[in-house]
């Protein structure tokens, strides 16, 4: 789409050269060159593909709305255990040179977003889900891969809302209200993305075995994904209303575990090698009970 | 011939000198101690002290909306939602884990660069 989007832009471009640089022709008179110059700048603005400035900056406004909607659960002993897990992923992952920073949201439902450029969010629910830090760290490294594979970024640029340069036009000290605009209405859609619509089901599949391998690589076993995907689809049979909204967003868990069944069969890994660190787990929950 | 000889005794220990400082801890040039990293593999420790380790600049929060703004397709409620939590966003940013932290926990859990095959052997 993008070396589409590119190939029509050099052709409006050179086109308008042509015209401009034709000696002895004059303009057909209806003609307003601002506006095709305008449109010829625009174009080249959506080929352009969004730069980690404007992905920061979208983040953390996304990350803010998340934040502020679902409340943060400000536990010390919880949230050091989520960002040494979650961090120490983050050198395996496929995008390893960005900061990836997690915290809890003070929420029952069973779900974890991530925003781009790296804010990802668990919910108090889905740890009191979990049952080993290998379960951890599949769902973790399935919120990175979000991130590391920019499915927001690749969606936000698609719509005819984004143009290059304008959410970093919105964070500039003399942010004008067209930028802020743009910025907020990216919000918006990222927001839709993350709480009403959910990723097209191939990206939730990337996500799983791309969380797998990271959890794989970093010495997890990689099955503890597949764990927590059998107990969302036993939760999902007896319709928990916890799942609600994670289901809503997301492919039937049988599905997603042939995926991952298959990702993980075509591998050859041997996860029975990996460790599960279920008792440190078990104890850390038992010494910080979850509300 | 007493030069030439001279001059080759030093060129001599100055090669052997360097060529032997990497294997001796301690000298100003000797290599840092990998640890049980493999070669070839992920360089953890050089990966998260460049991340993680580095201060966090200040950034500009953005947030006055300057109209309601829908996306199509989306819902009211999701709309009415426009609270933003900033603090939450900075604490996310200035949450610390130090690398003695890192390191006690990767070691204690046999993962990241201590990960060893449950059974023995890398």
């Amino acid at each position: 789409m993008k070396a589409m989007q590119t190939r029509i832009t050099a052709v409006v471009l050179l086109g308008a050269l042509a015209l401009l640089a034709a000696p002895g022709r004059s303009a057909p008179p209806n003609l307003d060159f601002g506006k095709a110059f305008n449109a010829g700048k625009n174009l080249v603005k959506a080929a352009k593909p969004m730069d980690f400035e404007e992905e920061h900056a979208l983040g953390r406004q996304v990350a803010a709305r998340i934040a502020g909607n679902f409340g943060i659960w400000n536990n010390r002993d919880w949230t050091l255990y989520i960002n040494l897990v979650g961090r120490a992923l983050a050198p395996y992952s496929e995008r390893s040179d960005i900061k990836y920073r997690f915290a809890i949201l003070n929420v029952d439902d069973i779900n974890a977003y991530s925003a781009p450029a790296g804010f990802i969010f668990i919910t108090k629910g889905m740890l009191k889900q979990l049952n080993s830090e290998a379960q951890l760290a599949g769902v973790l490294g399935h919120e990175i891969a979000h991130v590391a594979k920019k499915h927001i970024v690749k969606e936000v640029q698609k719509s005819n809302i984004y143009s290059a340069g304008a959410v970093a036009a919105a964070t500039a000290a003399n942010a004008d209200d067209q930028s802020i605009e743009a910025l907020n209405k990216l919000t918006d859609l990222s927001w839709d993305l993350l709480i009403n619509k959910g990723f097209s089901k191939q990206d939730e599949y990337d996500a799983d075995q791309s969380g797998a391998k990271d959890a794989f690589r970093m010495g997890y076993n990689p099955l503890g994904l597949r764990e927590f995907l059998v107990t969302l689809e036993e939760r999902e049979k007896n319709q928990d209303a916890k799942m609600k909204t994670l289901l809503s967003t997301h492919p039937a868990p049988e599905k997603r575990l042939d995926q991952l069944d298959q990702f993980i069969a075509d591998k050859g890994w041997k996860p029975e090698t990996r460790q599960d660190n279920r008792e440190r787990f078990q104890d850390f929950k038992k010494r910080h009970p979850i509300p | 011939m007493k030069r030439w000889m001279i001059g080759g005794l030093t060129v001599a220990a100055l090669a052997w000198g360097l060529l032997g400082l990497g294997r001796h801890p301690g000298r100003v040039f000797a290599a840092e101690p990998k640890g049980v990293q493999k070669a070839g593999e992920v360089d953890f420790w050089s990966s998260f002290k460049g991340l993680f380790l580095a201060p966090e600049p200040e950034y500009k929060n953005q947030t006055q909306r300057t109209t309601v703004s829908g996306v199509r397709g989306m819902d009211k409620e999701a709309k009415m939602k426009d609270q933003y939590d900033w603090k939450a966003v900075r604490a996310m940013e200035e949450f610390t884990v130090t690398e003695k932290q890192m390191f006690d926990f990767l070691k204690a859990g046999q993962v990241g660069p201590f990960f060893a095959k449950k059974g023995g052997g890398q």
